[in-house]
């Protein structure tokens, strides 16, 4: 089976706009490496987790397959079509294919525009249908997403954060995608209503079968939706396998890490909480060697050398860890 | 987050009329106040009640009377008359400037928004244009094109481009980055519709409040050209041209200068007072206090 979405090599660098003071020096201009060389694919109706913490370049990859961003280096395939190389004109065609979820639902819908307007205008952009058809979608979607259909013509101040991820969820529904990319779509909402759009977002992959991009913060959030996860840390995957296995059998540093913040309702689980010092090091300068070193509880000469590649170290898990395959780490980090 | 609380929809347009002036009375003023100059300029040539252009050596210097209302100037014209007509020429500036000045800058500042290599030539030459004095910049126009009404608007408009061009910059380059466009974008929105549906709209309420206070200022610049001789030619009766030709019999004969002064600031006042409440009504962090 091909997969629907494949990403290879992706790179994105952002320039910073230099200062005078180094433009009249003449040093070199600084460069962000929001994302680094990240490989991954999607199979049709599959949901990848992609996890990390803020500032690791997780929505810089999914912004770069929607081209919401312009990737640095590497390519972007949807179902078989290179999305990079189109044209404006066919790139807009493409986009019929891959929607998004924004983070932030009061950003996210137009405050000047009816909900009904903004989960139309993908339809109206497409061209399918009158007006009066339009409409009738949009009610169905509305009904769809668990919204009443009367409320297509309110504004988007008149509703709460989860209606409004609802309302985005229609618009990203509206023209059948096959991908949808979910940036961080639950972490602004409450727990309780967490659950419901994530219960909702299982509901619909099940019955359009979407493939989804479910970006996150939290492993805990991706846990249920996901079939495989993928840990990025400071532009780069370091981990990737199925759910089951990243959350039973992780062997990265950082992966254990982020899973002993995890809260177990369980009093018997020894707590063995991995927490790391320091803050996640600049992506204008990152460490030599392993990226994940300079805050790596078993850290050896070796990190500071040779960055270690994303290798296969189990039937489809991936780790870049150079220690990756040599027993439980947990002892090695005492 | 109490933006979405109960406001409840008001009922007609005479409620609505009615809860906006109390809600906001600076604009109901500002409109109240500016209704009577509009009011006086459309209706000068009714108003009028000895012809503005008439000289009458025999009245010069007049004190305010029954027939000369707001007196007589150097030559014997009427200033009342005079005064209501320089409404129209102020109106008339101060409209044709906001008018001219916010259609070039928002497409200067639209451009320079979204065409990376246009904004940085375009936002030096901004840069420079703010860095002549507004009334220097016109006198010099005005030396080199000649002294007309048009000439002064455009000349007036010139020194207000910057400004607006840097405010549609700014809302543009925000806009840019906000998810609801990205969404627009990925929804697969041609540009055309994105300016149309997304940013035009977003650009409205602070270029209606910037409109107001070019209005003010536009005025203010016309009189003060006038004043100096820059402005329009002297036959045109406008506030500037009145005051210009009383400053030398000032203390002999202030009514000349005092009844086009009052009018300029009372022009001025109106439109302040509703850029003011503009603002305080379309920005939107004001807006969750109005209940």
């Amino acid at each position: 089976m091909s997969a629907l979405l494949e990403v290879r090599g992706l790179v994105k660098h952002f320039t910073l706009r230099p200062r005078l003071f180094d433009r009249l020096l003449g040093r070199p201009v600084r460069v962000v490496r929001a994302v680094d060389g990240v490989d991954f694919s999607i199979g049709h109706g599959e949901t990848l987790g992609l996890v990390g913490e803020s500032g690791c370049g997780k929505s810089t990859v999914g912004r770069a397959v929607l081209r919401l961003v312009e990737p640095t280096a590497g390519t972007v395939t949807l179902d078989g079509q290179s999305i990079g190389a189109l044209s404006g004109k066919e790139m807009r065609r493409a986009r019929r294919g891959l929607q998004v979820v924004f983070q932030d639902p009061f950003a996210s819908l137009n405050p000047r525009r009816t909900v009904g307007q903004a989960v139309a205008e993908p339809l109206v952009n497409f061209g399918t249908g009158s007006p009066g058809e339009v409409r009738t979608e949009v009610e169905r979607l509305f009904r769809r997403v668990g919204l009443s259909a009367e409320k297509v013509d309110r504004y988007p101040h008149e509703f709460s954060g989860g209606q409004r991820q609802r309302i985005g969820i229609a618009r990203a529904l509206a023209l059948r995608p096959k991908l949808i990319v979910l940036d961080e779509p639950v972490s602004a909402l409450d727990v309780m209503v967490q659950a419901q759009v994530i219960n909702l977002l299982m509901d619909l992959q099940e019955e359009f079968g979407l493939a989804y991009l479910f970006i996150a913060h939290d492993l805990a959030v991706v846990e249920h939706i996901s079939a495989r996860v993928a840990v990025m840390y400071l532009g780069r995957i370091v981990e990737i396998a199925d759910r089951t296995r990243l959350f039973t059998r992780p062997r990265h540093p950082y992966t254990k890490s982020l899973l002993s913040a995890v809260p177990v309702a369980d009093p018997d689980t020894a707590s063995g909480r991995i927490v790391l010092r320091g803050d996640l090091p600049s992506p204008v300068d990152p460490p030599g060697g392993c990226r994940f070193r300079t805050r790596c509880p078993i850290a050896q000469p070796i990190c500071a050398e040779r960055d270690p590649p994303l290798a296969d170290v189990d039937g489809g898990h991936r780790v870049a860890c150079h220690f990756a395959a040599e027993g439980p780490l947990a002892a090695a980090a005492g | 987050m109490t933006a979405a609380t109960d406001r409840t929809p008001a009922p007609g347009r005479i409620a609505r009329v009615r809860a906006l002036a109390v809600d906001h009375p600076t604009i109901a003023i500002g409109i109240a106040m500016l209704a009577v100059v509009v009011l006086a300029g459309a209706l000068a040539p009714l108003l009028w009640t000895v012809d503005p252009q008439t000289i009458s050596p025999a009245n010069r210097l007049r004190k305010p009377n029954e027939r000369f209302w707001f007196g007589a100037d150097l030559i014997g014209r009427d200033v009342y008359s005079r005064t209501v007509f320089g409404a129209r020429v102020s109106l008339l500036v101060g409209l044709g400037v906001a008018v001219a000045a916010i259609a070039t800058g928002l497409v200067v500042g639209l451009l320079s928004g979204f065409v990376r290599w246009f904004d940085a030539v375009a936002m030096r030459v901004m840069d420079g244009l703010m860095a002549i004095p507004s009334i220097l910049l016109a006198v010099a126009l005005i030396a080199l094109t000649g002294a007309s009404l048009q000439n002064v608007i455009v000349a007036i408009a010139v020194s207000e481009v910057p400004r607006v061009a840097r405010l549609v910059r700014s809302v543009v380059l925000s806009l840019k980055e906000q998810p609801f466009v990205e969404a627009a974008v990925a929804a697969g929105t041609p540009f055309h519709l994105l300016l149309i549906r997304h940013v035009l709209p977003n650009t409205t309420a602070p270029l209606l409040v910037q409109g107001t206070y070019i209005f003010a200022s536009a005025v203010l610049t016309e009189a003060i050209l006038s004043f100096i001789g820059a402005g329009t030619p002297p036959a045109i009766p406008s506030w500037g041209n009145l005051i210009a030709e009383g400053r030398t019999v000032f203390q002999i004969a202030p009514h000349i200068v005092l009844f086009p002064g009052i009018a300029l600031s009372w022009t001025v006042l109106a439109v302040n007072l509703l850029g003011d409440g503009l603002r305080d009504a379309l920005d939107p962090r004001f807006v969750s206090r109005t209940r």
